[in-house]
């Protein structure tokens, strides 16, 4: 009974990998099939080539986009990080009606779809001569990441026990040394799961970037990926082979960071 | 003292302010946007660093591909528009608001009469144009060779329909048309349109078209035609989920009759997918037999320039030095089009014979193009979508939705 079950698992967990590992197989096939290989998707060509990959590099200057890509991530990560962790403190610690009112329209603004208010936006934008600015941009994204970073701090804050901040008070810290050296060591797990969440949306953020990073010379990976499909023109194989290259400092970082991922996806949900 | 470093301070920041204008006006930096992706896209970002190159002026280059139209609308909106950019077969419906008129440019004496009403609109004309869209319907040679099909004897949509049933019989797809992203299927109204609508002088509906009177009939019956092409299995099968490459790679790998794709499923095709694809380009069937058929022009690449640009000399200096005849050559090569421009000779390889050989066939330009408001091409993408996938009544649907758009942006 108890082999079955293991069989029984051993094959289901291969089904799973199987569907998850499959847009990367097609990703890795057409990557090195040449453009002229009209063979299925699913094959590896018969005759492999590094030419996609070069034109990856060389065209859409791959490496330039990830360099781009990841300054505008790391800066919203960071300022995210600091913000919300400071805005979400008092609102976890001081239960009054005007905090409610203010963490309900924190979270309203999740609620926005961003494409309705985006001519609105783009008209702010062109008027502080945003465009083809990386501030805009990460601006931009920073706010739109500040709510849900702010939900999960002041979730994972009203769960540390007010009693630490009671026993902080009484040897002498003020709010800001409580937050600094009581709270703060204990949002290990929670800033993790905020870095990961949204590093990912800004790594893979499309809409904002197209808006306010005009130029080709300022693509980053999404742009530069997009600029190989067109109504009359779509170049699958180069296309790909961006993709599977931006995909692995993500994938990298996941890996590294999964533990933490993890942890802090458990601890910000259980209080 | 601190007063005196105060006023340096002050003096300072005006001179550098200044300083900084005049430099900028000296050396400016003009906004470039071009739609598509691909080979012709290259050509033009390689033309524009040669200009900063001989110039001095500095261009930001922009090729958003698939979002350019959306992104463009919202800039409209923002009247905050490029410097210099493309308007993708819409100088005058669109962009002519937004666009300065080229008359008393160099380069304007040398724009092809037959390209001129396209892109001008009283006497004004709006772009520097590089090629002409002339085209019909690609074929695939070695197809038509073994399913016994002669092009030059389809006249009518019946002689069309008959030749796809002889294809099928081969078993090979009488028409390849990808419609998973809508464009596809606005090309085949695009293309059908015509037929229905004015192409037969003695029927036409041009004049009522004009005047903001659309008949949703003849539209219906373009609907069911294509309707009619699925149910028979005219299509390929994953008409409803595949894309243009898709289309572009059956026509040229001979697994596929005819697309309703431009000159460029010849071009790219044999560039990208089969060196040696053998494909033509044939005109577009009439609806009657009294008719003739006819081929679709239009405008293809083209640039203007921003009416309330702040660099007009630089952006004027830019067109020039784009209109130049080895410079629009290679934008024509890249797309497989007739030169717009009297001064440039191309060598357009195996369409040239097709292009030679129809050259006394009537060619309209894009039903949209010339008698739709602004607007209704994606109408048309979307219900011929639910066309192609045979929801149930969207035949009807198709020509309801036109009417009713259609008489919503007129106004009526």
């Amino acid at each position: 009974m108890r082999k079955a079950n293991t069989v029984l698992r051993t094959i289901a967990i291969i089904a799973i990998l199987a569907v998850f590992l499959a847009p990367f197989w097609i990703l890795t096939t057409i990557s090195f099939k040449p453009s002229t290989d009209t063979s299925s998707y699913w094959l590896l060509s018969s005759t492999p080539t590094l030419n996609n990959i070069k034109a990856a590099i060389e065209k859409a200057g791959i490496f330039g986009a990830i360099g781009r890509t990841a300054l505008i991530t790391v800066c919203v990560v960071v300022l995210e990080v600091i913000v919300s962790a400071f805005a979400a403190y008092p609102l976890a610690r001081r239960s009054t009606r005007f905090n409610k009112v203010v963490q309900a329209f924190i979270l309203g603004i999740m609620m926005v779809p961003p494409l309705s208010i985006l001519v609105s936006l783009y008209s702010i934008i062109v008027s502080i001569h945003g465009v083809n600015q990386y501030w805009a941009v990460i601006l931009v994204l920073l706010t739109y990441q500040l709510p849900q970073g702010i939900f999960l701090y002041a979730n994972f804050i009203r769960s540390i026990p007010v009693a630490l901040d009671e026993a902080a008070t009484i040897d002498g810290c003020g709010p800001g040394r409580t937050f600094f050296l009581v709270i703060m060591p204990q949002l290990k797990p929670v800033t993790a799961t905020v870095a990961i969440l949204s590093s990912v949306n800004c790594w893979n953020d499309f809409q904002f970037s197209r808006y306010i990073l005009q130029t080709s010379r300022m693509n980053t990976v999404t742009l530069s990926i997009s600029s190989f499909f067109s109504q009359t023109y779509i170049d699958l194989s180069t296309a790909t082979a961006c993709a599977l290259i931006a995909i692995l400092p993500v994938v990298i970082c996941f890996l590294v960071l999964q533990k933490y991922f993890i942890q802090g996806m458990i601890d910000s949900s259980v209080k | 003292m601190k007063k005196v470093f105060t006023v340096v301070i002050a003096v300072l920041m005006c001179a550098s302010v200044v300083f900084a204008q005049a430099a900028a006006e000296e050396n400016p930096t003009i906004s470039v946007w071009v739609s598509g992706a691909g080979s012709q896209v290259e050509v033009l970002k390689a033309a524009c660093e040669d200009f900063t190159a001989e110039t001095g002026i500095k261009v930001e280059f922009s090729a958003p591909g698939d979002t350019y139209e959306e992104m463009m609308k919202t800039k409209m909106a923002s009247n905050d528009l490029p410097d210099v950019f493309d308007t993708h077969g819409w100088a005058v419906v669109r962009y002519s608001d937004y666009l300065m008129p080229v008359n008393d440019m160099a380069f304007y004496k040398n724009i092809s009469s037959q390209i001129i009403p396209t892109v001008s609109k009283d006497g004004k004309t709006y772009v520097l144009p590089f090629d002409m869209d002339l085209t019909g319907i690609v074929y695939n040679v070695d197809v038509m060779n073994e399913a016994g099909v002669d092009v030059d004897k389809i006249k009518t949509w019946a002689d069309f329909e008959a030749a796809c049933e002889k294809i099928k019989a081969i078993g090979k797809t009488p028409v390849t048309l990808g419609g998973s992203s809508g464009v596809t299927v606005g090309w085949y109204y695009d293309r059908v349109a015509p037929s229905f609508y004015y192409t037969d002088e003695t029927n036409s509906k041009a004049a009522d078209l004009k005047s903001g009177k659309f008949d949703p009939k003849p539209w219906e019956e373009i609907s069911a035609m294509l309707d009619r092409w699925v149910s028979k299995g005219y299509l390929n099968a994953d008409c409803v989920t595949g894309d243009f490459m898709g289309d572009i790679t059956a026509i040229s790998t001979a697994k596929a009759g005819f697309d309703f794709i431009q000159n460029v499923a010849i071009t790219m095709g044999r560039a990208n997918v089969n060196p040696d694809g053998n494909m033509g380009m044939m005109p577009i069937p009439s609806k009657s037999a009294s008719d003739e058929p006819s081929l679709i022009s239009g405008e293809g690449v083209a640039l203007g320039i921003w009416k309330d640009t702040k660099h007009k000399a630089a952006a004027e200096k830019l067109l020039n030095y784009l209109a130049q005849p080895e410079v629009a050559a290679k934008v024509c090569t890249a797309t497989g089009n007739v030169p717009a421009l009297t001064n440039v000779k191309v060598d357009l390889g195996v369409l040239q014979q097709y292009i030679d050989k129809y050259s006394d066939v009537e060619a309209f330009n894009y039903f949209d193009r010339a008698y739709c408001p602004s607007g209704m091409w994606d109408v048309m993408c979307a219900t011929g979508q639910d066309v192609l996938a045979q929801k149930s009544g969207a035949v009807a649907e198709s020509a309801k939705q036109m009417k009713s758009t259609f008489d919503a942006l007129w106004g009526n």
